[in-house]
């Protein structure tokens, strides 16, 4: 499974990294990056957390834990986001 | 007017540096522990392989007293009421107390039959485990609970044979290896830990440890036993004597079934320690006034594994004298000296890997050369300081509330340990506590496993996680719920790989 996520999430990253550059001539600085990359994270562990709770039964966590963790994870990619399209 | 300034001087910075320049030098001069990748793999600790985030450590994290800790003095026996022994309840009001507590837990709850004629605790038949199908699965259970024997047979054999552990010293079906052509196993004691290891998890043991009977092993040990089964059986309280003398077996007196006095031979200087989980994700299900099938699933399944070990072990060349049921020693004592787990708040052993959940923590003491286990730290004991969620939850409010203490006011209690004391008047054994420890919980979330690397390293956020544990409602599940469950768990529920 993840060989399976790592290789989506790669190709998805590169897909993106390409259209920006050649499609919309964006530029991306080096701490939105960062930025990025912790959303990543974010939204991975919401993704791990919740399916791995409703595996297990825990309804209840399953859901507050996406509700934190994505939370988390959105409002990184909307604030990279804006930085990114402000700087165009 | 405050001034922020560094208490670090250019002058000390650079001697630190230096110190730990010397330190990474003298680091690197210093022989490793380990010569070669041989030596890593045959040490005890990565036999008894942990996950990562358990300490091992020369002493048990719970404060021990070896002064104060008194030989046989915890007893506790699901007989009726006897002097000097803790009994559980029984009784119309206590029924009705747990039949009240689940419906609080789930709205309504159906008691369903009741247990009579089944032989968890044979004295306290008015018992309910709940509605028909999960009492149904109590009665599926009756088969080799606690490894007894069919009525039928009981009576075939006149009342001489009962249950698997009619035997303490073992069935020795096999013949001495040496009269069959064989010599007996020899290792270190490395591979010899390794060896019953293997075997033990073939058998359906989880974890397997050691420790060397030493003077306070012996002193801790029972001078006197009480022969839980099969006299429970037969509604009696039978004693047994122990001792130790220059024997060359087990000398077993007036015979090897139902002994009242057992010579250990000295030379058996080793105890070897194993471990079994019961169903977990059952667990969370059971609701009964008394136990409920995830534990009588153990029971029905830990009397053969043990006697499997210990035919094991007399297959190999060796003798060994049964702790099921704590017969010969504590099982609390072994379990933490073993590194199973450390001691909680419940007053049991708390495991690493499956919490509150881990039925047998039995073992046998053994004259195979055995290596040592460590006592492991995963913060279990601290955490227990500040969490408190079994002892908020317990129907009977039988586990202790607040700080630990070395008091034991009950003559049935022991003294010696900076624990927390079960109230075994009160406990009936139901299913609670194990499935609400946060320890035992089920799921692969990365929360938890941060959540364990961070409590076996700092207190700090123990309480956080305790409510985060309660907020995010861990723990119980309808009963209903676990027969629509998909089926997607490992057979038993349980998985125990590491």
């Amino acid at each position: 499974m993840w060989f399976w996520t790592g290789m989506i999430i790669g190709i998805a990253l590169l897909a993106l990294i390409l259209w920006l550059k050649n499609s919309k001539g964006i530029t991306v600085r080096w701490y939105e990056w960062i930025l990025v990359l912790l959303a990543i994270g974010a939204g991975s562990a919401t993704i791990q957390h919740y399916f791995s709770s409703i595996s297990a039964g825990e309804n209840i966590a399953a859901n507050a834990g996406a509700l934190i963790f994505g939370l988390v994870a959105i409002i990184l990619f909307a604030v990279t986001w804006q930085l990114v399209i402000r700087h165009k | 007017m405050t001034q922020f300034h560094t208490t670090l001087s250019r002058r000390d910075f650079m001697k630190g540096l230096g110190v730990v320049g010397a330190g990474v030098g003298v680091g690197a001069v210093i022989p490793p522990a380990f010569n070669d990748v041989d030596e890593i793999t045959s040490a005890p600790s990565a036999i008894t392989r942990k996950p990562w985030w358990v300490k091992l450590q020369d002493k048990p994290t719970v404060p021990v007293d070896m002064n104060t800790l008194k030989e046989g003095r915890t007893r506790s026996i699901c007989l009726e009421r006897a002097p000097g022994y803790a009994s559980p309840p029984e009784g119309a009001e206590t029924n009705q107390k747990f039949i009240d507590y689940y419906k609080r837990e789930w709205g309504e709850w159906d008691p369903g039959p009741n247990c009579q004629g089944m032989g968890d605790f044979p004295f306290l038949n008015n018992q309910h485990v709940g509605s028909v199908r999960d009492n149904a699965l109590m009665a599926a259970l009756q088969i080799n609970l606690f490894g007894q024997f069919p009525p039928e047979v009981v009576k075939a054999t006149g009342g001489k044979f009962h249950i698997l552990h009619d035997k303490p010293a073992g069935w020795r079906l096999a013949p001495p290896v040496e009269q069959r052509g064989g010599t007996k196993w020899q290792g270190t004691p490395e591979e010899n830990l390794r060896t019953v290891r293997a075997a033990a998890r073939f058998f359906g043991a989880d974890d397997v440890g050691a420790i060397e009977v030493d003077d306070n092993f012996r002193k801790v040990m029972w001078g006197s036993s009480i022969d839980l089964l099969p006299a429970f059986f037969r509604g009696e309280i039978k004693q047994y004597k122990l001792e130790w003398g220059d024997v060359n077996d087990f000398v077993l007196t007036p015979g090897p079934v139902e002994p009242s006095n057992i010579v250990i031979p000295n030379r058996c200087r080793y105890f070897v320690h194993w471990t079994m989980r019961q169903p977990p994700s059952r667990m969370r299900h059971d609701c009964g006034t008394i136990q409920g099938p995830s534990q009588a699933w153990t029971y029905s399944h830990n009397a053969q594994i043990g006697k499997n070990i210990q035919e094991f072990l007399w297959g190999l060349g060796y003798i060994a004298l049964d702790n099921w049921m704590g017969y010969i020693i504590p099982t609390g004592y072994t379990g933490v000296m073993a590194g199973a787990g450390e001691l909680s708040r419940w007053s049991a052993v708390l495991t690493p890997k499956f919490g509150a959940t881990t039925r047998a923590m039995y073992g046998f003491l053994t004259d195979l050369p055995l290596a040592e286990t460590k006592p492991v730290n995963f913060g279990a004991y601290e955490f227990c300081h500040t969490c408190g969620i079994c002892a908020d939850k317990c129907p009977m409010e039988a586990i202790q509330k607040g700080e630990p203490s070395w008091d034991a006011p009950e003559a049935w209690q022991n003294p010696g340990y900076l624990g927390w004391r079960l109230d075994l008047t009160r406990c009936t054994h139901c299913p609670v506590c194990m499935s609400v420890c946060p320890f035992s919980s089920l799921d692969n979330s990365f929360v938890h496993t941060l959540v364990r690397g961070t409590s076996t390293t700092t207190t700090l956020f123990n309480s956080f996680f305790a409510s985060m544990d309660r907020t995010f409602g861990y723990g119980r599940k309808p009963p209903e719920d676990w027969w629509e469950r998909d089926q997607t768990e490992p057979t038993f529920g349980i998985d125990s790989t590491l």
